[in-house]
């Protein structure tokens, strides 16, 4: 019954996480710098704790439900915000990250009925960790840059001259709707995103690592699937969506290298791309061809 | 630098005449004629050559694109399937085919289907022209741009992208190539019976094999199930066993609290029959139709208020419930599959070979490779028979050494970054963006 604890370990995590960027804002250097990190860590080390109690628990990896992948996705964005802040210093990013860990923590704990299955024969298989860990580190990589082209673009939408009185005020209208986001990105973005090249830069950063390991996922789990089902691909709803989500981000990664200087549509393909990933990974349960996939493991019995 | 940069920036573009324009205009072009054909022909099904015909057409596909490099550079046509436009408009082609693929259910068998949406080809994609054509315009850009990877100055720079760009190749052409001499077949193998050596095809053809299979052993390892106390809906003729977080899993000597009650399993068998009809009563039983059964006690508010037998039932044997009120009850879950195993023999001429087969565990017979498939459903542990699905796939490893060649790519890409370098700064020059 160790998943009635969830919510006490990842409450104690979400806000740790989320108090954590405030701090950047004090004055003094040390503060600044340290108690973003410790908080965050701290967090993440909270809900380590508990991951791997349900590990032991379960005496399986925790990899196999929808709940038990939005579990570890909260897990992985932390982390990677708080590597990224390191890197770059953008506290915002450590904000951004711990509010979408936040949303996929209150996911799992309303959506109770996604964790309970045991591992089915087919899953039990040497590829299903490596599989599944290079994937949701590679969507977490991937959901961070996506958080960097929402930004990037309300800021270049923020501090470019508009062609017209429309455009001028959809943009109004959305900014208002999301005024404490730019307010947020003024708060914590001292040396941070005043200009697209920045923008552009740490995102492409962070696309080519999340696209790497999104192409391992996807040869990982074709490798396994000859193991399991007798063949490679089979162009299974979960496998179709798997290969958009790839082609989309090759989109971005060619356009971007052959128009580097069309930021703003950079930013919307990236944008978009996340919205493909999203499709395939939360999304086919729901879709009218989910009923063929062999791989809406949450749905058997 | 910016500056310079755009300058040598915009003449790169404008040199290159066909752009994104020319690139969706071959898209729909090869869409009309894709429906064109799927009409006349009536939606019927293509499929990819055997060997050697499907070897023939990769390697003269492969070697004309390289000529064409070598040869006619210059060439508008050729540069710009070698460009980034090029890539983007066929990459956004099998996109959309994807997506259509990805929303569309598509029919398993072919001959009968007759409506519309299979007439244009659309609920069978992946053998129809539309892929045919779609993968073939992915080809050529992608094979295009290896190509000038290839023969490109900086080669040792780009080594990572080659990886990717050739691996990528070789995956995506052999892979298809391959699909001609794909051959998956299943044997239904039933207890009891003499070998058997005809497989059916997914069209329900049934093929002689070169080797026949018996069946002496199928076995489901099941985990224990899970009980829980559950709330009957409406007029108590609908259980809904909600599959939610209030479950413990039926081990003798667990209990769980779920609210003011609390559960004891005081006996639990994995396998059992109830003496009678009543079924107030169980015992232990190996045989079919076995099923689990716990003999739980609760209490509330720790006073014990009612005992007594729950079984998940199954296809011979009802479901067992503990009735605690007119809504309440606590019942069992159907135990879950924990291994499927096939304890098979192989007659081959006159020699023979005994081994277990079991999901991700498969084994290599004279040339072909042998799964655990399916059961009898129905049946569940009881199964009185057995799916071994009998697999070829000659390409395999062609597409291997494409799939480790894009790993290899993949994790250069990961250690290395993005490694062009020709928009270092565009702080500048975004102003000027054109979009
Ligand atoms: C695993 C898949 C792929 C990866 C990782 C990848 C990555 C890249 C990268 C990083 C570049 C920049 C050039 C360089 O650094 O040398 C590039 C260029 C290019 N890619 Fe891809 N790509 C992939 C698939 C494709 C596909 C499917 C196509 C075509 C359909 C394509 C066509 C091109 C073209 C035309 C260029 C420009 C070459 C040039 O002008 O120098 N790529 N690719």
């Amino acid at each position: 019954m160790i998943w009635t604890s969830f919510p006490v370990f990842s409450g104690i995590s979400a806000a740790l996480w989320l108090a954590a960027p405030f701090f950047f804002l004090s004055k003094n250097k040390k503060i600044k710098l340290w108690l973003p990190t410790i908080l965050t860590l701290l967090g993440i080390l909270i809900y380590g704790t508990f991951i791997t109690l349900l590990w032991k628990h379960m005496g399986r990896a925790p990899m196999r439900t929808l709940g038990e992948t939005r579990m570890l996705y909260a897990f992985f964005v932390s982390l990677i915000s708080l590597l990224t802040f390191h890197k770059w210093r953008y506290a915002w990013l450590l904000f951004f990250g711990a509010f979408m860990s936040s949303v996929f923590i209150a996911l799992v704990v309303f959506q109770p009925e996604t964790y309970n299955k045991e591992l089915m024969p087919a899953l039990q298989s040497y590829w299903f960790v490596p599989h599944v860990i290079v994937y949701i580190l590679s969507y977490a990589v991937l959901g961070v840059s996506w958080l960097v082209s929402i930004i990037g673009l309300l800021i270049h939408y923020g501090t470019h001259k508009f062609k017209s009185r429309f455009a001028e005020l959809i943009f109004i209208l959305f900014s208002t709707l999301f005024f404490w986001l730019r307010g947020l990105i003024k708060l914590f973005s001292q040396d941070g995103l005043e200009n697209d090249s920045n923008t552009l830069k740490l995102a492409d950063n962070l696309v080519y690592m999340g696209f790497s390991l999104l192409t391992l996922g996807l040869l990982f789990g074709a490798l396994w699937a000859k193991e399991a089902w007798g063949h490679y691909w089979t162009w299974d709803p979960k496998e179709t969506w798997a290969f958009l989500t790839f082609l989309a981000y090759l989109t971005y990664m060619h356009y971007r290298y052959h128009h580097p200087t069309r930021v703003k549509t950079n930013l919307w393909v990236l944008s978009v791309s996340f919205v493909v990933l999203m499709l395939a990974y939360q999304g086919v349960n729901y879709l009218p061809t989910a009923a063929n996939s062999v791989h809406t493991y949450s749905q058997q019995e | 630098m910016s500056e310079q940069f755009q300058a040598e920036y915009t003449k790169k573009e404008s040199s290159k005449p066909w752009k994104y324009k020319e690139g969706f205009l071959i898209s729909s072009v090869i869409l009309i004629i894709g429906t064109i054909i799927e009409i006349v022909t009536g939606g019927k099904p293509i499929n990819v050559p055997s060997f050697p015909t499907n070897l023939s057409v990769v390697i003269s596909i492969t070697f004309l694109l390289v000529a064409l490099y070598k040869i006619e550079r210059k060439n508008i046509v050729v540069q710009w399937l070698t460009s980034v436009p090029a890539a983007i408009t066929s990459i956004i082609h099998v996109v959309v085919l994807g997506i259509l693929l990805g929303m569309i259910p598509q029919v398993e068998k072919t001959p009968e289907v007759t409506d519309i949406w299979f007439k244009l080809g659309l609920k069978n994609m992946t053998s129809s022209w539309h892929y045919a054509f779609g993968y073939l315009f992915f080809l050529t850009t992608l094979g295009m741009a290896t190509v000038k990877m290839l023969f490109s100055k900086d080669i040792k720079r780009r080594i990572g992208t080659l990886l990717s760009h050739f691996g990528l190749y070789l995956t995506v052409i052999a892979g298809i190539a391959g699909s001609g001499d794909l051959e998956r077949l299943y044997f239904v193998v039933v207890y009891g019976n003499e070998p058997v050596s005809k497989a059916f095809d997914s069209n329900e053809q049934a093929q002689d094999m070169p080797f026949a299979l018996t069946l002496e052993k199928f076995e489901i390892i099941e985990y224990h199930p899970k009980i829980s106390l559950i709330e009957a809906v409406g007029d108590n003729s609908e259980i809904i066993m909600k599959d939610d977080n209030r479950y413990f899993v039926a081990n003798e000597g667990d209990s769980a609290t779920f609210g003011e009650y609390k559960i004891i399993v005081d006996t639990f068998y994995q396998y059992s029959l109830p003496y009678d009809s009543t079924m107030n009563s169980y015992g232990e039983y190996d045989k079919n139709p076995a099923l689990p059964s716990a003999y739980v006690r609760v209490f509330k508010n720790s006073a014990e208020i009612q005992s007594g037998w729950v079984s998940c039932g199954n296809y011979r044997v009802p479901r067992k419930n503990l009735w605690l009120k007119d809504n309440l009850l606590v019942g069992m879950f159907s135990p879950e599959p924990k291994e499927y195993s096939s304890d098979i023999t192989a007659y081959s001429g006159d020699t023979f070979e005994s081994f277990t087969l079991k999901v991700n565990a498969p084994k290599k017979y004279k040339g072909w490779k042998l799964y655990q498939t399916g059961y009898n459903e129905e049946l569940g542990k009881w199964s009185d028979y057995s799916v071994i699905e009998a697999g070829r796939d000659p390409w395999l490893p062609v597409v291997y050494t494409g799939i480790f060649i894009l790993i290899a790519g993949a994790m250069y890409i990961f250690w290395k970054g993005q490694t062009f370098k020709k928009n270092e700064d565009l702080s500048s020059d975004s102003q000027n963006s054109k979009n």
